[in-house]
């Protein structure tokens, strides 16, 4: 009942514009190679200020987004991990299970659709989701703006931030969002490399070869500088589904069991692996790939070497790597690996 | 009889205005106005340029393995996406219009079938291109930023030259077992080599073209020299032989311009 009459005092008394008079920001400038990573784009009315990227990581760190105040977004993405969840499935406030993968966020600012099946169309919209999501925050919008406008402190940041007198879902989205695009990560062993400022060994190098040949044919789908192509595609995992990806959103029947392809930037990181997190080690996953998985109407022709009848002999078919091979793709995989970016301080509350 | 009292009384509404003089003079500035906005229509023409794929005859259907190259090989088309660069049109009146820096044709994505509304200063009589890029063209990140998602879909590793794919095709075919496989005929710049193909087609020229046709013939992608893919498996990027075959075959007969 308390917090019904401080949220009803608040639609009463706030004025969602604030005054413009002297109202000022400070950029934000992402600092990353542009000559090799592409612009990142970002709404024209949500670009990067220090105090909007300041009260994004305050938002992302803070329960208060939660029905009971129990998790925050950090709780299933954790800078350790990558900002993913190294459970299977991540736990809700009522300790509901999900039944996907928490998604990596590193370099998330290059995608152009979000969620495993492309739900979202930018990081704003995607922030809408889990926070009424019933097995994940469990809570309502009108009830996080209502704790949130009870909180000197946030009408203050969201002052700084956007002007605003009252605080809303949109601008919330809009700071998280902020946050979320700075969570870069470019100085891993692999861009060292590139950079020539560390030799390679062998094994990376021939896993290099693996990666970036049809030899593995990691690249068609892994193959920029953020190791994803912002695309779906059925990786070869399932006969039938139980998960239809991104159907769910198109309707479309081409579209039953494709997900969207992951960066592999921090894989050693961000266990477990594929959608559903069923693989719990990066040599599982080669060695699902390294099998050529298994067919389905919608696997995609890049898994060109499916294994199951009529598509091949189980055992003769696959990549067909050898053991050394396979070691040296994963010698690759792990120079993937950024420790400034699962330390950076920048990153923690 | 009623048609002809329409026009009758059409002719005295017209002898009555002319016998005004300001009316006279407004009727000869608005027929002034319409004739020479109607000379300027005239002089400008403007056309769609339409990417048509085909397999023979037909146009090309997706999905479905009901096709047959010169090998023998029944196959299917799953996924299609290539680049045309330097599209120049040739006009009557001897200009010539570079477009674009390059179109990326996808089947998935419909808007990348057609260019609309191209305005052009005499009809077109010829047109060249190029399948894929020019060597001086076809270099790593050039194209990083681009729309479509281009860079992320057709980026070529440099492990294997560096570049961008030409061409993506990709779909199933039966093996001499009767099984059925996936092929990914990826074309681009193996190892630096330049696979592209330049073209130069007359067409018939006439003010009343509103489209020009790029038209494809997949099959012969496949055929003369014949193309098997029982032989070349399904991955040929590593395949200076399978390269070079595809771009004989390309530089044939696979496109056509009307």
């Amino acid at each position: 009942m308390k917090k019904f009459l401080i949220f009803f005092l608040l639609i009463v008394s706030c004025d969602p514009d604030g005054d413009d008079n002297d109202f000022e920001t400070t950029p934000y400038s992402l600092i990353y190679p542009s000559d090799i990573f592409p612009i990142m784009l970002m709404p024209e009315d949500n670009f990067l200020t220090q105090e909007g990227v300041f009260l994004g990581k305050k938002l992302f760190f803070d329960p208060i987004l939660s029905s009971d105040n129990s998790i925050s977004c950090a709780s299933c993405h954790i800078q350790e991990h990558s900002f993913s969840d190294p459970n299977q499935f991540s736990v809700g406030v009522n300790g509901d299970l999900g039944f996907r993968n928490a998604f990596s966020l590193v370099n998330i600012g290059w995608n152009s659709s979000f969620n495993w099946d492309g739900s979202a169309s930018s990081l704003e919209n995607q922030v809408f989701e889990p926070v009424s999501n019933p097995i994940e925050m469990a809570n309502n919008w009108q009830q996080v703006e209502a704790d949130l406008n009870a909180s000197s402190e946030y009408r203050d940041l969201f002052k700084q931030a956007f002007n605003i007198d009252c605080i809303d879902s949109t601008h919330v989205a809009k700071a998280i969002a902020q946050f979320e695009r700075t969570l870069i990560s470019y100085n891993s062993r692999y861009d060292k490399w590139s950079r020539g400022e560390v030799m390679f060994t062998n094994e990376e190098l021939d896993g290099l070869n693996i990666f970036t040949t049809e030899r593995g044919d990691c690249f068609h789908c892994h193959g920029n500088i953020n190791f994803m192509d912002n695309s779906f595609h059925n990786n070869a995992l399932d006969e039938t589904f139980s998960d239809l990806g991104l159907y769910e959103v198109t309707g479309n029947d081409l579209d039953k069991g494709l997900f969207k392809t992951p960066t592999l930037r921090n894989v050693e990181f961000s266990a477990p692996y594929m959608h559903d997190g069923r693989f719990n080690t990066l040599d599982e996953v080669i060695d699902h790939y390294n099998s050529g998985g298994v067919y389905s109407s919608t696997v995609d022709p890049l898994m060109k070497y499916v294994n199951s009848n009529p598509y091949g002999i189980p055992g003769q078919t696959g990549l067909l790597l050898t053991q050394q091979e396979k070691n040296n793709l994963k010698a690759f995989l792990l120079t993937l690996s950024d420790e400034e970016f699962i330390q950076n301080t920048d990153f923690q509350p | 009889m009623a048609s002809n009292k329409i026009l009758l009384k059409n002719k005295l509404f017209l002898s009555n205005i002319f016998n005004h003089k300001s009316m006279r003079a407004f009727v000869l500035i608005i027929f002034s106005f319409i004739f020479f906005n109607s000379c300027e229509t005239d002089d400008e023409i403007q056309i769609d340029i339409c990417f048509r794929q085909f397999v023979g005859e037909n146009q090309l259907e997706l999905n479905n393995i009901t096709y047959e190259n010169e090998a023998g090989n029944l196959y299917s088309v799953e996924r299609f996406l290539y680049v045309i660069s330097d599209l120049t049109l040739y006009f009557e009146n001897g200009d010539f219009m570079v477009l674009d820096n390059y179109y990326f044709i996808n089947l998935d994505d419909e808007n990348s079938l057609k260019v609309k509304n191209i305005d052009i200063p005499s009809p077109c009589v010829s047109v060249s291109f190029t399948y894929g890029f020019p060597q001086n063209k076809n270099i790593t990140n050039l194209y990083l930023n681009d729309e479509n998602n281009f860079h992320n879909l057709m980026l070529w590793p440099t492990t294997l030259g560096g570049g961008y794919h030409y061409m993506k095709l990709e779909g199933k075919y039966l093996d001499n077992y009767g099984e059925q496989k996936f092929y990914n005929t990826h074309t681009g710049g193996l190892n630096g080599n330049d696979y592209s193909v330049s073209y130069f087609f007359d067409i018939e020229a006439s003010e009343e073209k509103s489209y020009i046709y790029i038209d494809m013939n997949i099959n012969n992608i496949y055929n003369d020299p014949v193309y098997d893919f029982n032989y070349y498996g399904s991955a040929i990027m590593s395949s200076e032989e399978a390269q070079s075959i595809i771009q004989v075959n390309v530089l044939e007969d696979v496109f056509s311009v009307s």
